[in-house]
């Protein structure tokens, strides 16, 4: 109850402040109050009613229909808390709990640099559009209500169907919530760009929203890439990418963002590509909707693992007309200021920089564009296949990582070619080396070639200029200065950074990135740290202490730039090297893999309380035992314990994988058996043998000792015909079992077919009561002078090798670390400005002239004064 | 027009017709057997599994076999190199990109369209234990030792 009122409350609200702020906007500026007050008032609604769902959550108020749908008592309470997004209420959810979040900072961010009521009319517009979403479709809604007749009115189950298993993994907690940040976060350039667009401020919104777009591409990135992490953990096909419409959809708006960042840099330096850029702004998050949409529409139905079910012709309905709305109305502001927006920028020559980034936005929109096709097609009823995408995307990737390198090389406005080529020449001679090295160990398709030195060529720029950038920005210094109240605080917390920086990574080498090794041996050593800190800081308070000075500011590009380079080296020599092989494995019998590579031994299972089993496999290779690997199959109630679920074992080493995924245990040898209708027949014994199924007798006074519960007996007729020669005539047996009730056994009599060694045996029946023709019979036979093999058990294992993977999530990494620095180096830049501006503001107001309120400060482009930057930092 | 332009020009509208090659050669149609017989192109069709002739997966040679019904209801035989998917018994439709070949729809790609993916299903159950109990696959009325 409590939860929908918020939630309706919030509804109210967002549109209260939509059309505050709108008034606001239009020079009521005695609104503003009510605006935000009704701004908080939606915050602090949608905060209270996703603490009441996850309050049902945590305390399995199963009448609850989202509660009983999703979580089940048995979930631990991490997972639990991943159950307030499993299905599509809870996700809106999660979307208006961090749209929320942005708004508070939003708002006073905003409010600094004169855009309050602009960028959050179109701000809570969006929250507006969530709250409709979760009025419409309640998480609140009760299972009586939402099951009219099947349960009555006040029931509560006793349990909860339940999370599907392969989403009851760790990272399922982090996933979905850094996506939807990223979404959330993308709406502030897009609230930004409407009011650059309202305002007629083409420019200035550029550097005031830069920090978010960064900060939103950012987070992205790294959403995106725990999504390929926890695929390849969890899915058990030894890939973390898939290009599934629906991981497609998660990467349409970042490759937008990330095509619009390189322009914005354009923009800020020649004034020029006003349009391309509120473009770019629009259709990011135009994207994101779109992928909402797909994924949640139940459009995608046939074609993804990912989506949704059908939420029902409502939820559609309102979707699409967000759709309309969100995309609509922007793209009519966008044309009505079209010729207002004829800026020419300044000149720039073909060997520029402004060029290369050029290139590099138009390359990342082609990729956009094919993922965009690819992700597209199943609205006209088709699809496409992977090679689409991989094909495609190797021209992108080359001419990317061309540009990537070369725009560093060039200068803004013109570059000389000679000096381009001097700068260029470390790069240059390191990539031919590396080029020819992968050659020489025999890399020799051309496509792979070219991505690979392009990347190398990416990578040696950015470690070459990004060294030289970095060189003097960074010193370490003993200091024992004498200690003032403040240094001892300086001390204390140089001790903490430096021990919990050491301890954190100690424990990633030491457990070579095994998250749950990780996670281990953090509660393990944790303690041992405490003492470390406190002869750290001892030691610095007493002795001295070293001093870090770490200017990471102009970094973010190359760090960034880097990143990518070392991800496509990552993507390339995976998808060129993986291996991988099924294997059949008798336990304790050696099975030579990767033509002898490696040696794998299957020794046995384990069993845990939740009748999970880990199948152990020990690994050696030829020098001896490297590890042990121990893939995961269980069956669970969610598929009604129908057919496995699976999870792979990774052993993981700093230049490769070893992946195993267990697939099943099958029996082998044992005495063939097989199941017959009335009157089929089976060839036997190599073919010389035909065996037909005539009839069961089954006489009633057999039936009554059936009913009575004493032992019966059962007989079935069956007919052997030798293949061999021509005149055997079908010799009929008479096979018959007798069903032993107090040692619940049976006893199968055991018939020679004469004239041969041949047994046949009748192992089971099926007779069926009411279909009497389709009663069955199952048949064991054997040859007594040719037994077969004593029935053993043995497991399939898919094994792979995934030389390098490791480069492919260390890349990702690497680029969001350059993302985070650029987004701290552009909000420090957007805040100087800011300030400067209030100064001079300032000063014109107490010279009181009545026209500066009216137009606002300026924001200045140029604004990286280290003067002021150092005092925005102090 | 600048030079750069048109060089700009030329090479989008150079990519765009190798992406459109791309697309083409790359595209699978929905559709059903007879269609993908008589074309020969990879496919991809949905339909449902035919119970009453079984699924047999062999470990030895990694083979997933099956009968599945298109909705035009012709029935064929399915053959997947891997394991069953999860939750193929549940599935009330089943969704497969293959080549038909010599009558048989050799397939690269199975996916099971299940109703309890991320939603929940629409049929409720009122008592807990029937969640855990296990369905046997013979649709005998009783079977015996």
């Amino acid at each position: 109850m409590i939860g929908s009122i918020a939630m309706a409350i919030t509804l109210t609200a967002a549109l209260a402040a939509v059309l505050l702020y709108t008034l606001v906007a239009r020079g009521r500026g005695e609104l503003l109050t009510a605006a935000r007050t009704a701004t908080h008032t939606a915050i602090l609604g949608v905060f209270t009613s996703a603490g009441v769902l996850l309050y049902y959550i945590f305390n399995h108020h199963f009448e609850i229909n989202y509660v009983y749908e999703h979580t089940a008592l048995s979930l631990s309470k991490p997972l639990l808390f991943s159950t307030f997004y499993a299905s599509q209420e809870g996700s809106f959810m999660l979307w208006a709990v961090w749209t929320s979040l942005i708004a508070i900072f939003l708002m006073t961010y905003a409010a600094r640099q004169r855009y309050e009521a602009h960028v959050m009319a179109v701000f809570m517009s969006i929250l507006a559009f969530l709250a409709i979403m979760l009025v419409a479709k309640s998480p609140f809604q009760t299972i009586y209500s939402a099951h009219p007749g099947e349960a009555p009115a006040g029931f509560i189950p006793l349990d909860g169907k339940g999370l599907n298993p392969t989403l009851q993994n760790l990272w399922i907690v982090i996933h979905p919530p850094m996506l939807f940040l990223g979404f959330s976060l993308l709406a502030v350039p897009f609230a930004f760009a409407i009011a650059g667009l309202l305002k007629r401020d083409y420019q200035g919104w550029i550097s005031t929203s830069m920090p978010w777009t960064l900060g939103a591409a950012m987070v992205l990135g790294f959403g995106i890439m725990l999504g390929g992490f926890w695929a390849y953990e969890t899915l058990g096909w030894g890939g973390y990418w898939g290009w599934d419409p629906v991981e497609n959809a998660s990467l349409l708006p970042w490759l937008i963002t990330l095509a619009g960042v390189h322009t914005m840099l354009t923009q800020r330096r020649t004034g020029g590509l006003v349009r391309t850029n509120i473009a770019m702004t629009l259709l990011a998050y135009a994207l994101v909707l779109y992928a909402s949409y797909l994924t949640r529409s139940g459009i995608l139905g046939d074609a993804s693992v990912h989506s949704f079910a059908d939420p029902g012709n409502l939820v559609t309905a309102l979707l699409e007309v967000a759709l309309v709305v969100f995309i609509g109305a922007p793209i009519v502001l966008f044309f009505t200021r079209w010729k207002h927006m004829r800026i020419i920028g300044q000149d720039y020559k073909l060997l520029s920089r402004e060029t290369a980034l050029a290139i590099g936005a138009a390359v990342l929109g082609a990729s956009a564009l094919v993922v965009f096709i690819g992700t597209s097609a199943p609205l006209v009823s088709k699809k496409v296949d992977n090679d689409f995408y991989n094909n495609l995307h190797i021209p992108i990737a080359i001419v990317l990582m061309l540009v990537n390198g070369l725009s560093l090389l060039l200068k803004w406005k013109q570059s000389n070619t000679q000096e381009m080529l001097k700068r260029a020449g470390f790069a240059f001679v390191g990539t031919v080396i590396a080029s020819i090295a992968a050659f020489a160990f025999g890399l020799r398709d051309p496509k792979f070639l070219g991505m690979l030195a392009a990347a190398f060529f990416a990578l040696f720029v950015n470690l070459e200029i990004g060294w030289q950038v970095f060189k003097g920005k960074w010193s370490v210094e003993f200091s024992r200065e004498a200690v003032s109240k403040l240094d001892y605080w300086k001390r204390v917390r140089t001790g903490i950074w430096l021990t919990f920086g050491v301890s954190i990574l100690a424990l990633l080498v030491g457990t070579a990135g095994d998250y749950n090794l990780f996670a281990n041996a953090i509660v393990e050593y944790g303690p041992y740290a405490l003492i470390l800190l406190a002869i750290a800081i001892s030691l610095f308070v007493t002795l001295g202490y070293p001093r870090f000075t770490f200017d990471t500011k102009f970094l973010g590009a190359y760090v960034a730039h880097m990143g990518v380079a070392i991800f496509l080296i990552g993507v390339i020599v995976t998808a060129r090297y993986s291996k991988h092989e099924i294997e059949h494995m008798y336990m304790n019998e050696p099975v030579k893999a990767f033509g002898g590579q490696y040696t794998l031994t299957w020794k046995g299972a384990t069993t845990s309380e939740v009748d999970h089993t880990n199948f152990i496999i020990d690994v050696a290779d030829k020098k001896g035992h490297i590890g042990t690997a121990a893939p995961l199959m269980y069956l669970s109630d969610f598929n009604k314990r129908q057919s496995p679920f699976i999870n792979p074992s990774i052993l993981k080493y700093a230049s490769k994988d070893l992946y195993f995924t267990c697939y099943g245990v099958d029996m082998s040898g044992g005495v063939p058996r097989d199941t017959l209708g009335k009157m089929q027949s089976i060839k036997a014994f190599d073919g010389k043998e035909e065996i037909k199924f005539i009839d069961f007798d089954f006489p009633d006074e057999e039936k009554q000792k059936m009913r009575a519960q004493q032992d019966f007996r059962v007989k079935a007729t069956v007919e052997a015909r030798l293949l061999t020669t021509d005149t055997a005539r079908p010799q009929v047996l008479t096979l018959s079992v007798v069903r032993n009730l107090a040692s619940d056994s049976a006893v199968e009599a055991d018939v020679v077919i004469p004239g041969t060694s041949y047994h046949v045996q009748l192992a089971q029946l099926m007779p069926n009561m009411t279909a009497p023709a389709k009663s069955r019979v199952v048949l064991r036979y054997f040859d007594a002078k040719n037994p077969p093999p004593a029935e053993r058990e043995f497991i399939t294992v898919e094994a792979f090798v995934k030389p390098y993977i490791n480069f492919v999530w260390a890349g990702i990494l690497i680029l969001v670390v350059g993302f985070g620095f650029s987004m701290f180096r552009r909000r420090r830049e957007a805040l100087v400005a800011i300030e400067r501006a209030e100064v001079q503001y300032a000063r014109l107001t107490s010279h009181a002239s009545p026209l500066a309120e009216a137009h606002g400060p300026v924001v200045s482009q140029k604004t990286s004064s280290s003067k002021l930057t150092k005092k925005q930092r102090g | 027009m600048k030079p750069k332009h048109i060089v700009a020009l030329v090479v989008a509208l150079v990519f765009i017709g190798v992406a459109a090659f791309t697309l083409v050669d790359n595209k699978i149609d929905y559709s059903d057997f007879q269609n993908a017989q008589h074309t020969g192109k990879r496919a991809q069709i949905s339909g449902t599994w035919v119970k009453e002739k079984g699924a047999h997966y062999d470990a030895k040679a990694n083979q997933f076999t099956f009968v599945m019904k298109d909705h035009k209801g012709i029935e064929m035989p399915v053959s997947y190199s891997g394991m069953k998917p999860n939750n193929f018994e549940m599935a009330p439709s089943v969704v497969c990109v293959g080549k038909v070949e010599g009558g048989t729809f050799a397939v690269t790609d199975i996916q099971t369209k299940c109703p309890s993916r991320y939603e929940g299903s629409g049929k409720m159950q009122t008592s807990p234990s029937e969640n855990a109990a296990p369905q046997s696959d013979q649709p005998t009325s009783s079977s015996m030792y």
